[in-house]
């Protein structure tokens, strides 16, 4: 849920990036290639200092998170627009709108994005997505009514979703520290990057006039938010630290959907012994009457 | 129909394929028939059939549905196991009543937890699509939801065998795993209120009623 937020929430910026000034978006192009290269940059400084952090984990708090108090005061602003603007609004919509519609506006907001999943899809060398996302969007321009239906799903075309910001992490892109974007959520610097790249290409590949993109994707976020009052409601009140929820799954969940785009679709086995085994000196007691030595359970599970 | 000519190539062929076919059945992890992996499964299939089926009976009102769902999660977790691993190095700054304590508490936040998320599952199916072994004798069961409101989405479950049953330890959805998410708060609200902040913030989670929604 969270990935389509950030889908949804990335494309608002980009109107003017105007289809009739080539030379502009080569422009842009270039500044978000720069840009792209100094976070790189910035990602190697930051690198050891999160190694020597993570040895610390469980006791410190974020290691990716250098900006933490720069985020939380941007994630406090987040907040109070979310519940006094955008849930209000959302649940006037939910109220207000026929349930067909706001799947009509759900799918015809999907077909939008693709061209941006297809291009990136194209960029992350995956034949058959393309191939995927070629047939969805023919599909549902013809017999879905221009997007309304969306009869790809019918006939079992998958949807995929990727991001620019998967694309990036397909080359090697590392994400940079952890980054909360105004209204628009969690995310890092390559993140922002990826938004940048998405939200260009989301207003340059559809056939919509400008303001047309902004109404679809406004109002896609609107009804998206309808679906997920009563769960993020949950969540927020059930976490002990909103804020550490959201960095810890958005990272978490970036890292998954790069994996995921580097074909590690099955992931490998998990010996991640920091968070699944914790044998030094932590094992003692609690357990009753088994051997507490480090290693013991290993031995008898062995035996 | 092997004719006397192709006969000497099947002879060599026929042991190759099988010898292809075996090492294929080894290389796949997702093994169905694998007897190491079956148990931790039928833990799992056997969870999601009955919280579906909770889900599915009509005449229970909102906190008996809940109720029973939290008396799964109950029966299905390692809460020993999952109370040390979520709270890693800190686990050493309790002492043996705290300890208890917390274990007490944190069954209760995450019994409620999944709880309150599983009942959003309604008009959902779940499809067990295999299994992982992972190092040192843990299992993972692949699982993904279909229909309903989070179609599509995987939940793979992590299992460890302790006193010879299998419970679960990790509950990972989309590749976010719940239990490293915990940890990270529990050890954000440990660094900053320490330990018996933790105690008393969970608490305090335990004893707010749901707003009636």
């Amino acid at each position: 849920m969270k990935r389509e937020r950030s889908r949804d929430e990335a494309q608002v910026k980009f109107s003017r990036l105007g289809r009739r000034r080539p030379h502009f978006r080569l422009g842009w192009a270039a500044g978000i290639f720069l840009l792209l290269l100094s976070a790189a940059a910035f990602a190697e400084e930051v690198r050891p200092q999160r190694a020597e952090l993570s040895n610390a984990v469980g006791e410190g708090t974020a290691s990716d998170d250098p900006w933490e108090k720069m985020n939380r005061g941007i994630f406090a602003f987040n907040e109070v627009s979310d519940v006094y603007v955008l849930v209000p609004v959302a649940k006037a919509w939910r109220w207000a709108t026929p349930h067909l519609l706001h799947v009509a506006v759900r799918n015809f907001n999907g077909l939008i994005l693709m061209p941006t999943t297809l291009f990136n899809n194209v960029l992350q060398l995956k034949g058959e997505h393309v191939m995927e996302d070629i047939g969805r969007i023919m599909v549902n321009v013809s017999f879905g009514l221009a997007g309304l239906i969306d009869v790809a799903t019918l006939m079992g075309i998958p949807a995929n979703d990727e991001s620019f910001d998967q694309t990036l992490g397909y080359w090697g892109a590392p994400p940079g520290p952890y980054l909360v974007l105004p209204l628009f959520g969690p995310s890092s610097v390559r993140g922002g990057i990826g938004r940048l790249g998405d939200g260009a290409g989301t207003f340059y590949f559809t056939w919509l006039p400008i303001w047309g993109t902004f109404l679809v994707r406004g109002v896609d976020i609107i009804s998206w938010r309808s679906d997920h009052i009563e769960d993020i409601d949950l969540t927020r009140r059930e976490s002990l630290d909103y804020y550490v929820f959201q960095r810890d799954a958005y990272l978490q969940l970036s890292q998954a959907r790069v994996d995921e785009a580097r074909g590690v679709s099955v992931p490998e086995p998990t010996d991640d012994a920091d968070l699944y085994f914790f044998e030094d000196g932590y094992e003692e007691d609690m357990d009753h009457g088994e051997d507490a030595r480090p290693g013991a359970k290993e031995e008898e599970r062995a035996q | 129909m092997l004719s006397e000519k192709s006969l000497p190539r099947a002879r060599v062929i026929l042991p190759f394929l099988l010898f292809m076919l075996a090492s294929a059945g080894l290389a796949q992890p997702e093994g169905e028939a694998d007897s190491s992996t079956a148990a931790p499964r039928a833990v799992v299939q056997d969870t999601v059939d009955q919280v579906l089926a909770v889900l599915d009976t009509p005449d229970l009102d909102e906190s008996q549905r809940r109720a029973r769902i939290e008396a799964l999660a109950f029966s299905v977790f390692d809460f020993e196991t999952v109370s040390r691993l979520v709270m890693a190095r800190n686990w050493k700054k309790l002492d043996k009543a705290q300890r208890s304590v917390f274990v007490q508490e944190f069954k209760q936040y995450l019994s409620r937890n999944y709880g309150r998320r599983l009942e959003r599952y309604e008009e959902a199916q779940v499809e067990v699509l295999g299994t992982r072994s992972e190092p040192r004798r843990d299992v993972t069961v692949l699982t993904r939801v279909v229909g309903g409101q989070y179609d599509g989405i995987t939940m793979n479950y992590r299992l460890r065998e302790r006193k010879s049953s299998w419970k679960v330890i990790d509950v990972v959805i989309e590749g976010v795993s719940m239990l490293a998410n915990f940890r990270a708060q529990f050890a954000e609200v440990v660094s900053r209120e320490g330990v018996d902040g933790l105690l008393e913030a969970i608490r305090t989670r335990n004893l707010v009623p749901d707003p009636a929604d």
